[in-house]
This record gives C-alpha cells, structure tokens and sequence, in this order.
C-alpha cells in the first residue's frame, strides 16, 4: 500500500536522486576528465588573445588527445586482475595483438602530425604541369582548340600542333622551343616571328594568362612531340 | 642508381635490412652483457678475491688513462671517465650472490642469442648486397676510406663467432670452472664490444665525416666527432633492449607456466630484465644529449634542421615514446609492489605519481608549433595563430621545460623504485602472484622501445639531408629527400612488427623446441 504513495511523491524527489547519482558518478575519475574538458574547450577559447596564453585550435586537440589517453590509462591501472588466455596460442596471440596494437598505434600518432610535402620525383611536376595546360588548351576558357588542332581534332584558322614540340626549337634561331613557344603564346600576332599561309590572328595571351597558365599551356605543348 | 629494387624501390629495401640487422645485433651484443654478469651473480659465493680484483682494476684505469690522453674533446674524456668509474666499480666490488636463478636465466637467455646470432649475420648479409647493388657508389666510397677497418671487423666478426659458440656450448662442461667460463664470457663481450665499435666509426663518419677527410688518417676518420658519442648511446641501449627483451620473453612463458615454481621463476626474471632495461633506460636521455650536443658542435646547421626544421616532429614523437616507456615501467612496479604483502599504505601514491608523469609527458611533447619545418605554411583555413603556442606559454616549448620534465618523470621513477624497497622491507614479496596484466606491460614496453630505436635510427639517418655522406658524398638517387614522419612512421613500424615475428620464432626455437627436447 505504501509504495504507491511513495511514487507519488516521488516527481521531484526522484529527480533529485538522479541528479545526485549523476553527480556521484562523475566524482574521481569522469569528473575531472569532464571538468578538463571543459576547461580546453569552454574556458581556454574565452581567454583574451592579449593575455598571450590563449591556445588555439591545433593545441586545444593536442591536449584532448593527451587528455584521453591519461584517462585510459587511468581507467587501465584501476583494473584489478585480468584473466589471461588459456593455452600457448591464446597467449601468444594476445601478446601479439598488443604489439600489434602498440605499434599501430604509434604509426597512427605518426600519420595523424602535421607532415611536409614529400618532393615530387624531376618528370612528375611537369606531368602534373601539362595536365593543367592540356585543360587550359581544350577547355572553354581559353580554347586554343578554336583556332588549333591536334591530332586531327580542333579548328583550322590557325597552324596544326600535332608535332609543335618537335619544330618549335628550329622556329627562332638561339631560341629553345620552351622559350620560343612561350614568347609566341605571349605576344600572339605581334611576336616577330609569324607562320607563313596563315593570317596573324592570335591574340596576345600574355595579357590575358597568368604566368602559371602561361607556364601550364607551355609545358602541354612541348608534350606533343 | 645502377640498380633498383622493384614494388618497395631500394631505399625501403635498404632501410628494412639495416634496421633489421641493428635491431638483432643490437640484442646478441647487449644480451651477453648482462648474462655474464647474472652468471657471475648465480655462482657459488665465494671470498672476494683481491688477488683478481685489484690487478683488473689496475689494468682498467691504466686503459683509461691511456684513452684519456687520446681522447680530443672534452665530451670523450667524461664519457671515458664515467665508463672507467662504473666498470672499475663493478669489478671491485660486484659479488656474486649465489642465487641459482640468476644462473637459470643467464642460460636460457645465452640460448635464445645463439639463435638470434644467425639470423643477424643474415640480415647482415642482406644489408651488405643492397650496399653493393643498388647504393654501390657508397658502398665503394666507405670500402676505399674504411678498408683496414672492414677487414678487421671481419676477422673479429670470426673470433666473436668463435667465442660465442665456445661460451654457449662449454656452459655445461665448464660447470665446475666457472671462474674460466665467465672469463670468457668477458672476453666475448670485449670482441663484441670492439665490433661495434668499428661499425659505429663508420656509421657516425657518415653524419660527421672530419674536416679534410679526403686526405685524413684512418684515425681521424675513425675518431670522427660523434664517435664517442654514438658509441656511448649504443652500447647503454643494447643492454637496455636486451634487458627488455628478456622481459618479454618471462612475460610469455609467465603466461603459459603451468607449475607456481615455474610461474615464480619466470614471474621473478620479467622484473630482473624490466630492471636491467629501465636502470640503463634512465641513463639514455643523458648520452642522447651527449650525441646531441656532439652534432651541434659539429655543424650548427644540422642541429636546426633536427630541432627546428624537418626532424622537430620527428622529436615530438620521440618525446611520447620515452614517456610512453616511462609509464610502462612504472605500471609495471606498481604491479609489482602489489604483489608484496603489506603495502596498502604505499598505494596512495600510485595515481600521483602517475599524475605528474603524465603532466610531465604533456610539457616534453608540446611543441612550439604544428608546422611540419620552416618553410610549409599552415594548412588552408587554419590560421597560424591557431597552431602557433602563446607567447607567454613559450617556455613550454623551450629545452629548458623539456629538460625538467624528463627529470621530473626520471626522479618520479626512481622513487617508485624507492617506494619497491622500502615495502620489500616490511612485507613479504610473493613470486608469481604478479597480476597478469602487468606481464602485457613487459610486451606494451618492447614494442615501444623497439619503434622508438627504429625512429631514432631513422633520425641519425635524415639529419645527412641529401649527403650519403655528410658534404662529401652526395645521394643523387631519386630517394635523396627527407621522408616525412608518416613515411617513416610506417617504415620502424613494419621494421618493429618484422623483429617481433623472428623474435617470436628465435623464442619458439629456443623456448618450446629446446624444452621439448
């Protein structure tokens, strides 16, 4: 008879015991991870920049992660004995699996850092470099095709640059082909030199290209051997 | 390159085979170091033979005087001081204890290092045919400075060889003699030793190659400014690594003991291999900075690419995996202080202790920026601010805060050390009644110490930037660049999984096979 009596009463009297089971959990261990946690990421980001210990972004994850791994580590030496495997093999692969583990985990703290750009092997910039030009060359943008062919595909009011690579070095006298094509591409018509049987219609891309695109479209040509 | 090895190319080849080789030889030269002295520690106990003592002694510090005046820089003659001071030390006043465990475990680790004997000579090979394949241009560069030193090492390669297997196999017949044994156990140790020394000569004229070296003597090439330095560092690591591999295989065979006598015993051999690694381990930082120091002097420029520029991250890591040892070790004297009666009181100071240990780990491994070297600029979106310290948090950046730190994290576990004794006075230790977690500890740490050798390995290796030797050869391979940390993160973690897996079968050989027979 009591004890539907006692549930009746019981809306805030059974919240209070909530609150206060919440709050006796998170005595020890859960509580000071929680109250650090919330000192890196509710109290650092307040600190005035002025005061010149306002740790940013980066530091704030770094010390989450260093965070979490002392509460594991915690939360491990808390542990009173573990039962092993049973057998050779067990034992073994259990071994095995927490060097396994260790040392993945190590690559992984490796992997996760801030890296440098590895360099590039000498003919892979260029590669990446002529991709970039063939784009500007067949794209809307540009559109060299509009006027120039390649391999049979392309406009016709402009020379066919299928092997433009292998004549251009024997265009200009003392100029290699990188350098003849670049000046041509600049200047368009108004380049000193011009192809014969066709009108001096390009435009001078120097004024329109920046000096990568220039660069790019160079380094696509020079491919076209 | 003449040659190049297909799918991993010959710079992954090659750094596999080093690495594997050091890490083998690392172990059958620090191993013996520490069997002969537990030989020497389970012999009957005897006088103290003064007649033997004093003359070695004598012998020793005549060396050491000898050396001293050879010695060029400052940093070698303290090096050759300290070294002097612990071995005269230990030849006069070590005593043997007559405890037959020391001798149980002195056996059983000799035989696992017969084994591992054969599988370093083959790794030897391997890294031998990648000199001579792909990198044949140094291979010959280090054959026209170094000859009279690769011969000799090859001739000392045999005599070491000999010895070992002389040692190994009169272990029994010579039970009785066992002043002869040790003997020669000792002087396995002095082949051994001067092996190594040879090689290092080699491998630190690399990185320091001396001022005019194309017209230097052999000696000036040999005595090159990061001989003594290496040197040093070496040879306290290899005990160390030996000491933990030895725990690691207590650890196993702990687990699968099936009698408590063999469980006490194996319990009791885990905590002397995990002391011998962690007492050496404390000395590592100190010649760390000795070889640091000995590079700076050398040539500023490398020290900024290592602490400032492309390595700082490289050190970063380095920081995490000496903390992560530290942690290790001190669990597992927790563990181990657990497992004495009476120690309830001393409880209380376990999660402190590790408090600080962590908060120390925390400053030695802030960096002073996330910026993988000088030149790579923030990643998009990131402002630098957000990945830059404080200005007024910049000291935990600084050597000085990185300096307090390990010492605070080496004093914290010599008082858990401390603590062990003081509660072994009162209660009553129980062998074998460690709990089984703390025998994971004793894995947790080699693997840690293993990685952590391949990372520094790999340090030593890229501070030579694009030289393959430093500003006389230079590496003109497609593998010329500095690897980034990811890179060689894979790198020592394949090389460190690889040593496990022979060191399993060496352990498997050595351990079931031999006890089955």
């Amino acid at each position: 008879m009591s004890e539907p009596a006692h549930s009746q009463g019981a809306p805030g009297a059974g919240r209070a015991s909530r609150v206060t089971a919440a709050l006796r959990a998170l005595r020890g261990g859960p509580g000071t991870l929680l109250g650090l946690l919330i000192l890196i990421w509710a109290v650092l980001p307040l600190i005035p920049d002025d005061t010149g210990i306002r740790f940013g972004l980066g530091y704030r994850a770094f010390f989450t992660a260093m965070l979490l791994l002392g509460t594991l580590f915690f939360w491990f030496l808390g542990k009173q004995r573990i039962a092993p495997p049973r057998g050779s093999g067990g034992v073994l692969a259990s071994l095995a699996a927490v060097y396994l583990v260790t040392t993945g985990v190590l690559v992984a703290a490796g992997s996760v850092y801030p890296q440098f750009p590895r360099p590039q092997p000498p003919g892979a910039a260029a590669q990446e470099a002529a991709g970039r030009g063939k784009e500007l060359f067949w794209g809307a943008s540009v559109g060299c095709f509009r006027c120039h062919s390649i391999g049979g595909k392309g406009g016709t009011r402009a020379p066919d640059l299928t092997h433009v690579a292998s004549r251009a070095g024997q265009r200009v006298p003392g100029l290699t082909a990188e350098r003849y094509l670049s000046e041509k591409v600049k200047a368009g018509a108004t380049y000193e030199y011009k192809v014969p049987e066709y009108a001096p219609i390009m435009p001078p891309f120097g004024q329109v290209l920046s000096q990568e695109q220039l660069e790019n479209l160079v380094a696509y040509l020079l491919t076209l051997k | 390159m003449p040659i190049d090895v297909p799918l991993i190319g010959a710079r992954s080849a090659l750094w596999i085979a080093a690495q594997l080789h050091l890490f083998l030889a690392a172990f059958v030269l620090g191993a013996p170091i520490f069997i002969v002295l537990c030989e020497y520690l389970g012999a009957r106990k005897g006088a103290r033979n003064w007649r033997v003592r004093l003359p070695f002694a004598a012998v020793l510090a005549a060396l050491a005087i000898l050396a001293l005046l050879l010695a060029g820089t400052l940093i070698d003659r303290i090096i050759i001081s300290l070294a002097a001071l612990l071995l005269t030390t230990l030849v006069l006043f070590v005593r043997s204890a007559g405890d037959a465990r020391y001798e149980r475990l002195a056996h059983e680790t000799m035989k696992v290092v017969t084994i591992a004997y054969s599988l370093t000579a083959i790794s030897g090979a391997a890294f031998g045919f990648m000199l001579m394949g792909p990198y044949s241009q140094v291979a010959v560069h280090l054959f026209q400075r170094f000859g009279p030193v690769f011969a000799l090492y090859a001739l000392l390669f045999l005599v070491e060889t000999v010895l070992m297997y002389v040692y190994w196999y009169t272990w029994e017949p010579l039970a009785r003699r066992k002043g002869l044994h040790i003997t020669l156990g000792v002087g396995l140790n002095i082949v051994g030793t001067v092996v190594m020394l040879l090689m290092n000569a080699v491998g630190a004229y690399m990185l320091t190659p001396p001022e005019g070296s194309a017209t230097a003597s052999l000696w000036a090439l040999v005595n090159n400014p990061t001989w003594s330095g290496l040197n040093l560092h070496r040879f306290i690591a290899n005990i160390t690594l030996g000491g933990f591999m030895v725990a690691l295989f207590a650890a196993f065979m702990f687990l699968t003991a099936k009698r408590d006598e063999d469980r006490a015993f194996y319990d009791w051999m885990g905590f002397i291999g995990n002391f011998i690694g962690v007492a050496t381990l404390m000395l590592l930082p100190l010649a760390g900075y000795i070889l640091a120091k000995e590079i700076f002097l050398y040539d500023a420029t490398i020290a900024t690419f290592m602490m400032a520029d492309k390595l700082s991250s490289f050190f970063v890591m380095q920081g995490l995996l000496v903390s992560l040892l530290f942690l290790g070790a001190n669990y597992y004297m927790w563990m181990s202080i657990r497992r004495i009666t009476l120690t309830e009181s001393y409880l209380g100071y376990m999660r402190p202790t590790f408090a600080v240990i962590l908060v120390g780990t925390v400053i030695w491994v802030t960096p002073q920026n996330f910026l993988p070297d000088l030149v790579t600029p923030a990643p998009a979106g990131i402002g630098l601010q957000a990945i830059t310290i404080p200005e007024r948090a910049a000291f935990l950046g600084l050597m000085m805060a990185k300096a307090l730190a390990v010492t605070a994290i080496i004093m914290l576990t010599f008082l858990t050390y401390m603590v062990y004794r003081r509660a072994l006075a009162q209660g009553t230790l129980r062998w074998g009644e460690i709990a089984p977690q703390a025998q994971y500890a004793l894995v947790f740490i080699p693997a840690v110490a293993i990685y952590l050798m391949g990372l520094m390995g790999a340090i030593r290796e890229l501070a030579r930037q694009d030289w393959h030797v430093y500003t006389v050869l230079r590496d003109t391979t497609p593998y010329w660049y500095t690897t980034p940390l990811a890179h060689t993160s894979l790198m020592v973690g394949i090389v460190t999984l690889v040593f496990f897996a022979l060191m399993a079968f060496i352990f498997w050989v050595g351990f079931k096979l031999g006890r089955a027979e």
